[in-house]
C-alpha cells in the first residue's frame, strides 16, 4: 500500500531534472594543473583581451581600460590606459597592440621605445554605436589573408539609445528613433529583443591590410558574437550567445557574404530591400541563413561561448584543434570539425570541466611554452576574474579525441585505450528551435540504437546508425567509461551537429 | 495504513529528492549571480525569499520570462531551459538556502575609486555628448571631454573628474558621472560627423594628448591645455582651403577673421593657431 503510494508522491513532487549536466570530477585536476597567474594590484582584473607578444611575453588588456605587459622576470608593466571597455588584443609588431574598445579598433604603438603607449591611433571607427549598453565590440581576429575582422554586438531592448548617436540610423523597424531614446524609458521594447539601426551592429567587419585598408561588410546576421577567431586551416570562426534566434548558442563557420542567422542587422547586407528583416516569414530566414557548424548545448555544455584557440603541437593529439571559453560554467569546449561535402561541422566536447577552472572563461591565448592562459571576465553577469594558466600536460589523459561521421554512423577516436566492460554509449539526436523567441527547448528528441564495436587497440568506437538526421545535434554520452589502465574517461560526450550527412 | 504515518514520510522523501537537485541547478544557473546574502548582480536568496515564499507559480513564471524591474540593475535571461520542474526544485532550495541568513549591504560606491591622477584621459560613456568620449583631466582642477564621433570639444568641467561606477556596476546602461561643476558645454550637431574622421591621438611625456583628425579634407592635430581660467586649444591645421569653426560666446581666437560667429582661417593662419575658451 505505501510504496505505489510513495512512488506516486516522488513522481509528482520531484522534478526530474532533464539537462542537469554532470558535477565535476577531480579526474581533471588530477590531469591537469590549473594554476592562478598573479595580476596587477589596484585594478580590476577582469580581462577584456589576453595574448602573447611575439617575444613572448604576456599582454592583458583589463576591463578598465588598462594594458599591462608581463615581464619575463613575472612582473607587470603598465603599457596604456584609458580605453573604453576593450574586449580583444591582438600583438602587432614590436611594440604594438591592437586593441578593440567600444567606440573603435586602436592600434596602440611604443614609438619611443620606453615601454609605454603613446600613440593611440584609431585603425576602425566605421560602425555606428547608440550608446546601447549591449554594443560591445570583439575582435580583432587576424586572418590568413592578413587583414582584421570584427564582430559588432547588436543592440539589447533591455535599455533605449543615447540622445546622440554615431552613423546612420536606419528607419527599418517598429520602433521610432524618439520611441527609443533611452529618456523615454519605454517605447524600445517594440524595437525586437536585439536591434541593429545604426550600420553594421550585428556583422563582421573586414579591414584589409593588417587594418591599413578600408573596412568593409564581412557578414551579417550575430547577435552578441564574445568569440571570433581563425581555426589552424584558416577558417573564420565566430560563435554567437543564446538568446532570440538562438535556440543555443551556435558556432558560425563564417564566409564572405554569408548571413549567420540572426535577422536584425539584415538591413546592413548590400541592397537589402525587403523591409523589416524580423517580420519576414522564418521560412525564408531559415533559406538565407547559413547553418552553424557546431553548437554549444545550453545548460550541458556552455551558456556564453567565447574566443576560439588552437591548441598547438605541445598538446599531442589535440594539436590543430579549437577550444573555446565559457563564462558561466567551470568549464571549456574543445571543437572538432570536418569537411562533409563541402560543409564544415563537428563535435563538442567538455574540456577542464572542473570547479577549479572555475566560470568566467573568456580570452584565451597559449604561451610560446604551450601553457593555456585564461583570462575571466564577469561584467555585470556570470563569471569571474583573474587569469589561469594550465601547462600542456606530459601526457593525455584519456579524452574523447575527435568524432568522425561515415556514411554508416560515427567514429570516436580516444587518446588513450578504453575498457570495453566500462563503454555503454547512450545516444540520441535532437535540435533546437529556429525562432525569434530567446532560446529553445531540445525538440523532435529521437533515442538512437547502435550495435557498437571498439577497434582491438581500444582507441576506435565504431557507432553504425541508421537516423543520422541533417540540421540536429547527435549526442553521443560515454559515461562511466574508463580506461583500460582503469583512469576515467575525461569530458565523456561529445554533440556532434551534422549539417550534412 | 493510518495517514498521519504516511504524511511526514511522503514529505520527507518529497523535500529530500528536491533539495538534492535544487542545489546543484541553484550552483549551475543561478549562483553566479545570486548570493545567500548579498545583492550582486541580481537580488539575494533572502530577497527572493521574501518575494516567492508563498508564490511558486510567479517565481516559475518570473524565471522563464524575466523582465526589466530594478533600476541599474540588468534583466535576468531566461532560465526556460530549465522547465517548470527544475524551477520549483530551485525556488525550494533557495528558500531553504537563506534560512537564517541576514542581509549584507549591497557595494553602492566604486571600490576602486581613486584620485585622477593628471593628467588622466578615459575612454567612457559620459552625459549630453555621443557615445565615442574621451574623458581627460588636466593639470589642476579642470576637466574636458573631446568626442570622437564629431571631433570636438564638447564639455568642460571643474572637479574630481569622473566617477564610471554607475557604468561599471551596470555594464554600461548607466553614463559616468562628471564630478564637480559643469562650466562650458557644446549642444549636439550630428551633420559634422560627415565631416571628420577621427584618426587618434598621441601622448606627450606629461600624458597629455594630442588629438588627430581629418576635417573638411584638412589634417587637424588638437593639443588641449588648461591656463589660469581658460581652455587654450592649440590648433596645428595642415589644409589647401580655409577652414572654418562656429564660435560661441566664451571663445575667441589667435588669428583670422569672424563674421557672424564664423571664424575664418587661411591655410596659412591655419598651420599654427589657439582658440581660448573663458571660464567662469
Amino acid at each position: 500500500m505505501i510504496t505505489p503510494l510513495l512512488f506516486l508522491a516522488a513522481t509528482l513532487a520531484a522534478p526530474k531534472p532533464t539537462t542537469v549536466a554532470k558535477p565535476a570530477v577531480d579526474g581533471w585536476d588530477k590531469a591537469f594543473e590549473i594554476a592562478k597567474v598573479d595580476v596587477p594590484a589596484g585594478i580590476d582584473d577582469q580581462v577584456g583581451g589576453l595574448a602573447f607578444l611575439e617575444d613572448g611575453r604576456l599582454a592583458v588588456a583589463f576591463h578598465r581600460g588598462e594594458v599591462f605587459i608581463r615581464q619575463t622576470n613575472g612582473s607587470w608593466k603598465q603599457f596604456a590606459e584609458g580605453l573604453h571597455e576593450p574586449l580583444g588584443l591582438l600583438p602587432d609588431g614590436k611594440g604594438a597592440v591592437l586593441v578593440m574598445q567600444r567606440p573603435e579598433l586602436t592600434r596602440l604603438a611604443d614609438t619611443d621605445g620606453d615601454g609605454k603607449a603613446d600613440r593611440y591611433q584609431t585603425v576602425c571607427d566605421s560602425f555606428g554605436m547608440t550608446g546601447n549598453y549591449h554594443e560591445f565590440a570583439f575582435g580583432p581576429a587576424r586572418g590568413p589573408d592578413g587583414a582584421l575582422y570584427i564582430s559588432l554586438n547588436l543592440a539589447s531592448s533591455g535599455d533605449g539609445i543615447f540622445k546622440e548617436i554615431r552613423g546612420d540610423w536606419s528607419n527599418i523597424g517598429k520602433a521610432t528613433r524618439e520611441q527609443m531614446d533611452a529618456a523615454n524609458k519605454k517605447g524600445f521594447g517594440a524595437a525586437g529583443r536585439m536591434y541593429g539601426r545604426v550600420p553594421y551592429r550585428g556583422c563582421i567587419l573586414r579591414i584589409a591590410d593588417n587594418g591599413r585598408g578600408p573596412a568593409e561588410l564581412y557578414a551579417t546576421g550575430f547577435r552578441s558574437p564574445d568569440g571570433i577567431g581563425f581555426d589552424a586551416k584558416g577558417r573564420l570562426l565566430v560563435n554567437d550567445n543564446q538568446g532570440d534566434w538562438r535556440g543555443s548558442s551556435p558556432l558560425q563557420i563564417v564566409t564572405k557574404g554569408s548571413f549567420n542567422g540572426h535577422p536584425a542587422s539584415l538591413v546592413w547586407s548590400p541592397g537589402w530591400n525587403k523591409g523589416d528583416p524580423l517580420a519576414l516569414p522564418v521560412a525564408e530566414l531559415e533559406k538565407l541563413r547559413t547553418q552553424p557548424g557546431g553548437i554549444f548545448i545550453q545548460g550541458d555544455l556552455s551558456n556564453s561561448p567565447t574566443q576560439p584557440a588552437v591548441f598547438p603541437a605541445t598538446w599531442g593529439a589535440l594539436a590543430g584543434q579549437v577550444v573555446f571559453g565559457e563564462m558561466n560554467a567551470a568549464r571549456l569546449v574543445r571543437f572538432v570539425g570536418e569537411d562533409i561535402r563541402g560543409v564544415h561541422q563537428g563535435a563538442m566536447i567538455p574540456f577542464l570541466d572542473t570547479k577549479t577552472l572555475r566560470n568566467g572563461n573568456h580570452r584565451l591565448a597559449f604561451a610560446p611554452d604551450g601553457a593555456l592562459h585564461v583570462g575571466k571576465t564577469h561584467l555585470s553577469w556570470a563569471g569571474n576574474n583573474g587569469i589561469v594558466r594550465i601547462p600542456a600536460p606530459k601526457e593525455l589523459p584519456p579524452l574523447i579525441e575527435s568524432v568522425h561521421l561515415t556514411a554508416t554512423g560515427f567514429e570516436v577516436r580516444f587518446t588513450a585505450a578504453v575498457d570495453r566492460a566500462s563503454l555503454k554509449p547512450a545516444l540520441r539526436s535532437f535540435r533546437y528551435k529556429y525562432h525569434s523567441t530567446y532560446g529553445s527547448p531540445k525538440v523532435d528528441e529521437l533515442p538512437l540504437e547502435s550495435t557498437w564495436s571498439l577497434s582491438a587497440d581500444g582507441k576506435l568506437l565504431t557507432l553504425p546508425l541508421k537516423d543520422i538526421r541533417e540540421g540536429f545535434v547527435h549526442e553521443i554520452k560515454l559515461s562511466g567509461a574508463k580506461s583500460t589502465d582503469g583512469r576515467e574517461l575525461l569530458g565523456p560526450v561529445a554533440y556532434y551537429q551534422v549539417v550534412k550527412k | 495504513m493510518t495517514r498521519w504515518f504516511l504524511t511526514p514520510i511522503l514529505a520527507l522523501c518529497a523535500s529530500l529528492a528536491v533539495a538534492q537537485d535544487g542545489k546543484l541547478l541553484y550552483e549551475q544557473n543561478c549562483a553566479a549571480c545570486h548570493l545567500p546574502d548579498q545583492m550582486i548582480v541580481g537580488p539575494s536568496l533572502i530577497e527572493i525569499t521574501k518575494l516567492y515564499e508563498k508564490k511558486p507559480k510567479e517565481f516559475v513564471a518570473w524565471a522563464v520570462k524575466p523582465q526589466k524591474k530594478r533600476n541599474g540593475v540588468i534583466e535576468m535571461p531566461s532560465m526556460a531551459h530549465l522547465g517548470e520542474a527544475n524551477l520549483i526544485a530551485v525556488r525550494e532550495y533557495m528558500l531553504s538556502a537563506s534560512k537564517g541568513l541576514k542581509e549584507k549591504p549591497a557595494v553602492t560606491k566604486d571600490p576602486l575609486a581613486r584620485a585622477a591622477r593628471r593628467p588622466e584621459i578615459q575612454r567612457m560613456f559620459l552625459p549630453n555628448v555621443g557615445p565615442a568620449a574621451i574623458a581627460v583631466a588636466l593639470p589642476g582642477d579642470l576637466n574636458y571631454c573631446f568626442d570622437a564621433g564629431d571631433c570636438r570639444l564638447r564639455t568642460v568641467w571643474r572637479g574630481d573628474f569622473l566617477d564610471c561606477w554607475a557604468y561599471y556596476k551596470s555594464n554600461g546602461k548607466a553614463v559616468a558621472t562628471l564630478l564637480g561643476q559643469s562650466l562650458w558645454q557644446l549642444p549636439a550637431d550630428e551633420s559634422l560627423q560627415k565631416r571628420v574622421k577621427f584618426l587618434g591621438y598621441s601622448v606627450d611625456a606629461s600624458g597629455l594628448p594630442t588629438f588627430e583628425y581629418e576635417r573638411d579634407g584638412g589634417q587637424f592635430r588638437e593639443k588641449i591645455v588648461a591656463e589660469g581660467k581658460t581652455i587654450v586649444r592649440r590648433f596645428e591645421v595642415t589644409t589647401t582651403k580655409p577652414i572654418t569653426f562656429t564660435l560661441d560666446d566664451a571663445t575667441t581666437s589667435s588669428a583670422g577673421i569672424v563674421r557672424d560667429n564664423t571664424l575664418t582661417l587661411t591655410p596659412a593662419e591655419a598651420k599654427s593657431f589657439t582658440l581660448t575658451l573663458r571660464l567662469p
